[in-house]
């Protein structure tokens, strides 16, 4: 039995997810099936339920993909875009591109349906786009169609299960009579019908449940494309059975296709380069023609048969759809038109903007100088005191990194104070804002003489890695604190974030802080919990402080 | 042979028996009916679909020149829901439609109302019409009397809102109405390419020089605001744009209440940055949209002293608007 993928019935969001990805994805890029779940899942038009989340996912989580079910849905989507030509895949199977025939779907309006009703007859067994299970030679929209015209205008889903999807030569005719003759004797006695489709289910191994679920795809786009419709019918049943009936359209377009010459991709196969080309022309921009775009500037004859058709196929006119038949190498060869040059970069790629260019050349280094006075003295400090007393020798670097892990499931109410903590161990009055006073937004500020930095402080608890938001809010805190002036602040200080890591998309946030200067003025530091404690021990080790003006014109990424 | 080629459409079309053509559409107060029609000989008549060349109802008339890297990302679809079709040469309006008018609008000869409920239908009936090979343009068209609506009510802005909530997806259905909304209002816009990191706004929008960098919210909060702020600086910067000619624009659902901190925050951004960031809510737009009427967005600078879309509204309206004082679709509540 042909296996259709089932991603459901409902064709107009098929349709919409098409759409929606055509428009947010760039022509000249290939992209994959995270791609179009991280643009149909937020959006709603595919379920989330079963994905950790779009971002896990493309950071590399290890999960097991074949339970994620928008991954899942996402791929059967692709797989359907690909069977109506909309999608192409080149050596990798799960990278893919818009086709020409996507295009033009996309550039539809009023004709899209036509034009979809045109890929759906376009589909035929065996390809060079997609493998199926068994060897099937079938165009089975137009065979559904046939069966249904032939048996009295109607067809059950068992049927259809039974019958046109089961055959394994459409083209041959003899098999279609005894088709439609064993379908219609089975009408009579629905025990023997049933007794039938058992067996030939058995000997498939196919439960009738998944065979059914094979069927919710096709029985989903007849009734979207109004070629058949539900009836209930008990004139040409033993018992009343639930049919789909072809409908005066269903009827016209198949003896519009039945008048035309139905080729394969074996007969293709078997005409000589240049007519293959010519051919694979005429067929695309005929259906295209067809179904009501403007072919006149191609100058391409397509209402009557090409010289390809007068020569090799009886002078007829010919069904055959080239971008769903024919491999991605073919078509481009064909048609000649240019290969995507990159691959979509996805919001999470850390690749997307160049790290390098962005995370260098800034000034990072702090400058220590002589304490003057010991008035760090608080419960961290003794604490880093304690260490360094037992364990002289331990460099600096590990005792960072033992006391970094033990905040590590800080959240704000101990991460807040732990920062400004840290400041005053460095020699800064810092103080950490009360809840809820709307002019002090900031979380923590380091006050001087007529000036102040705000501090954006992320716990652990809150986000592991700073993100862009952080930076964001830190841009915000420098606006109301040099708007409402509710401390002393000059223009050209830093704003600080604070966070247990820097970035994982340390580009992405470097790049930031540089369009914000570039834009605004405002110069944005990202230290990571690391830098402080680093700053701080050396402070406590070697009895130094730091001056508040080596943070006035910090800007980026912070590593001490 | 790898262009995209355009759409020639083949559907026949109707238009008005022995030739005859419309001299004047009037339409009823609230569009419950459909406009009526008078030939140039005297009769009268419901307005009639006659399948016009460009099926305004259907497809979006795309505005060039707003962003050029985006203009082939445009659907060319009007209704937000996907909702309208034709159906055997007909307009039909599927049970999706939430009501937002933008067909209904769109018709030049008003052969589209809201029914009962507010659900849109067009009329089919084609007793006064002959089918004719090549269907007529209706772009020209004028609406020579043009009466005063009062279709925007509370009641019918919520029903609209509750629509475009209980939609597929919310977030796209808002996304496509507004700019769909505020091209035909005059300020043609565009949507943005998801993912994509130098244009972070949901939309953009461009009259002569002026870039305008759209959010739309379902929900008013600050990281509107915080949105334009980061909008702006990584359009100006990655692109070249001098900020002063650059406008942000929060469109909102519900306006925030008085005492919130979004007011302020407006009024600090502007202070320090200099960057404006214009407010507009959707009822306005819809309003705006429903009376054919044109939108000034620069007179949507609202602020903590003014947290009111009212006037900017009824200025462009030209009369006072049907909504209740203190309504939060139009302006800060409490």
């Amino acid at each position: 039995m042909l296996r259709f993928p089932n991603p459901g019935s409902d064709l107009d969001n098929i349709v919409q997810c098409f759409m929606f990805l055509y428009e947010n994805i760039e022509r000249s890029e290939y992209f994959s099936i995270h791609d179009m779940q991280e643009l149909l899942v937020p959006n709603g038009l595919i379920s989330s339920s079963g994905a950790v989340g779009t971002e896990a996912l493309l950071k590399g989580s290890n999960k097991d993909l074949s339970r994620d079910k928008s991954y899942n849905q996402c791929k059967m989507y692709a797989e359907i875009y690909r069977m109506l030509g909309w999608f192409q895949s080149g050596k990798k199977a799960l990278i893919y591109n818009f086709t020409l025939l996507g295009d033009h779907i996309a550039h539809a309006t009023t004709n899209q349906k036509v034009l979809i009703g045109y890929c759906f007859l376009g589909i035929s067994y065996p390809n060079e786009v997609l493998s199926v299970n068994g060897q099937h030679h079938l165009r089975p929209f137009l065979t559904i169609l046939k069966a249904m015209s032939a048996l009295d205008g109607v067809l059950s889903r068992d049927e259809m299960i039974l019958g046109p999807l089961s055959m394994s030569n459409d083209t041959c005719e003899e098999e279609f009579r005894e088709m439609c003759s064993q379908l219609r004797s089975l009408r009579k006695s629905q025990t023997r019908f049933r007794s039938e489709l058992n067996d030939t289910l058995a000997h498939r191994r196919i439960t009738k449940t998944t065979a059914g679920n094979y069927t919710r795809f096709p029985l989903g786009a007849l009734r979207w494309l109004r070629w058949a419709e539900p009836e209930s019918n008990k004139k040409d049943y033993e018992k009343t059975t639930h049919t789909y009936r072809i409908t005066e359209e269903g009827t016209d377009i198949l003896t519009n296709m039945l008048s035309r010459k139905d080729v394969r991709i074996i007969d293709f196969l078997g005409l000589p380069d240049p007519a293959q080309k010519e051919f694979s022309i005429t067929s695309f921009y005929r259906m295209l023609f067809e179904s009501g775009f403007d072919i006149s500037d191609n100058k391409i004859e397509v209402s009557r048969p090409c010289a390809v058709e007068r020569r090799f196929f009886d002078d007829r006119m010919t069904v055959f759809s080239p971008f769903q038949v024919l491999s991605s190498k073919k078509l481009y060869e064909i048609f000649g038109n240019e290969r995507p040059h990159s691959h979509r970069k996805s919001v999470y790629s850390p690749e997307k903007i160049d790290d390098a260019e962005f995370v260098q050349n800034l000034n990072n280094k702090i400058e220590f100088k002589n304490r003057s006075l010991k008035d760090f003295d608080n419960k961290l400090s003794r604490t880093i005191s304690s260490i360094l007393e037992e364990n002289s020798r331990i460099d600096i670097d590990s005792i960072v990194g033992d006391l970094a892990n033990s905040f590590i499931s800080y959240s704000k109410d101990d991460f807040y104070p732990l920062v400004a903590e840290l400041f005053s161990i460095v020699g800064l009055k810092c103080e950490v804002s009360p809840h809820g006073v709307n002019s002090r937004r900031w979380d923590a500020i380091i006050l001087s003489d007529g000036d102040s930095i705000p501090i954006e402080i992320k716990s652990p608890a809150e986000e592991i890695n700073v993100s862009v938001k952080a930076v964001r809010q830190a841009l915000e805190n420098k606006i109301i604190l040099q708007s409402r002036q509710s401390e002393n602040n000059e223009p050209d200080t830093s704003s600080m974030v604070v966070g247990f890591y820097l970035p994982n998309e340390r580009a992405e946030v470097a790049q930031l802080v540089e369009d914000i200067y570039k834009v605004y003025g405002i110069s944005i530091a990202v230290f990571g919990i690391k830098s402080l404690l680093t700053m701080a021990i050396r402070c406590i080790k070697e009895d130094k402080s730091v001056d508040f003006s080596e943070f006035t014109c910090k800007r980026g990424l912070i590593d001490v | 042979m790898s262009e995209i080629l355009k759409v020639k459409e083949s559907l026949t079309g109707y238009w008005f028996k022995n030739n005859e053509s419309p001299s004047e559409v009037k339409h009823e107060v609230d569009r419950t009916e459909y406009g009526e029609l008078t030939l140039d000989n005297g009769e009268v008549l419901d307005s009639p679909c006659v399948l016009c060349h460009d099926i305004f109802c259907i497809n979006a008339q795309i505005d060039d020149d707003v962003f050029d890297v985006l203009e082939v990302s445009q659907t060319k679809k009007l209704c937000p829901v996907d909702a309208i079709e034709i159906e055997n040469k007909s307009i039909v309006v599927g049970d999706s439609c939430i009501s937002c008018g933008l067909c209904v609008v769109s018709c030049p000869i008003g052969a589209l109302k809201f029914n009962e409920n507010n659900v849109v239908s067009a009329n089919n009936a084609r007793d006064s019409l002959s089918s004719v090979a090549d269907r007529v343009s209706l772009s020209d068209f004028q609406i020579i009397s043009y009466d005063d609506f009062e279709v925007e009510s509370e009641k019918f802005l919520r029903s609209v809102i509750s629509g475009i909530l209980k939609s597929k997806s919310k977030t796209l259905t808002i996304n496509r109405l507004i700019t769909k909304a505020m091209s035909k209002l005059g300020v043609p816009t565009y949507l943005t390419r998801q993912g994509d990191v130098n244009l972070r706004m949901d939309a953009i929008s461009r009259i002569g020089t002026r870039f305008y960098l759209v959010e739309i919210e379902t929900l008013a909060n600050l990281d509107s605001p915080r949105d334009i702020l980061d909008d702006v600086a990584v359009f100006c910067s990655r692109y070249d744009v001098d900020k002063e000619l650059v406008t942000g624009i929060i469109v909102l659902t519900e306006l925030p209440n008085k005492r919130t901190e979004y007011w302020e925050l407006i009024d600090d951004i502007e202070r320090v940055t200099g960057v404006r960031i214009l407010t507009v809510p959707l009822a306005g737009i819809l309003t705006l949209l429903w009376n054919n009427s044109e939108l000034i967005v620069d007179d949507f600078f609202l602020s903590a002293q003014n947290t009111s879309g009212r006037n900017a509204v009824e200025k462009s309206l030209g009369r006072k608007l049907n909504l209740p004082e203190s309504c939060n679709l139009i302006e800060a509540a409490k």
